[in-house]
């Protein structure tokens, strides 16, 4: 039980790190695509298919 | 992605787990589908089959109606390695180190998460991105 509550903690504490950095850009070019080229909003998904 | 339809663009980027057995092969077996026009077909049967050993994805691309040949000749010339090496160092040189990692519109959703989470974050850039 603790462990998971300082996994989350852990996870929790990095994900403001992360969004307190600002804006994340990636480099798009060539990657595989869904939907329009001008969408306004663009999620960009680093995957692992294992 | 219907929900979002026309305003909403999903960019993969490979991060394959470096200590796993087939993350790599699945990243190039996903890139020499694309080549023959099948990306998305290949990206969801390895997520639902979960098999990817060399023989699972010939028989997923052979499901596929891929030319097999030239699948598994791109594939064990590792031709798309160099671009899932570049996807990878982008990812260290962003520090992230899970997968899946999401960034929408700039902003970074660490892990598997509810579709809510999903939603809002997509509002609230389609809200900011809205002429005033």
């Amino acid at each position: 039980m603790r462990r998971h509550a300082l996994t989350f903690f852990c996870w929790l504490l990095l994900s403001l790190l992360l969004m307190a950095a600002g804006p994340v850009q990636v480099p798009l070019d060539g990657a595989p695509a869904l939907g329009p080229a001008d969408a306004p909003v663009v999620m960009v998904e680093f995957i692992d298919f294992q | 992605m219907h929900e979002y339809q026309g305003r909403l663009r999903l960019v993969i980027k490979h991060y394959p787990y470096r200590y796993r057995d087939y993350s790599a092969l699945a990243a190039q077996a996903s890139e020499a589908a694309r080549a023959q026009g099948k990306f998305w077909e290949m990206h969801d049967l390895m997520l639902s089959r979960k098999q990817l050993d060399r023989s699972s994805l010939a028989a997923y691309a052979r499901e596929l109606n891929l030319d097999v040949t030239r699948f598994l000749r791109e594939l064990d010339s590792q031709m798309y390695l160099p671009q899932i090496k570049a996807d990878f160092a982008l990812a260290r040189q962003l520090d992230f180190f899970q997968t899946p990692t999401f960034v929408i519109n700039g902003r970074v959703l660490v892990g598997e998460r509810p579709i809510e989470m999903f939603r809002q974050l997509i509002d609230q850039a389609l809200a900011e991105v809205a002429p005033q």
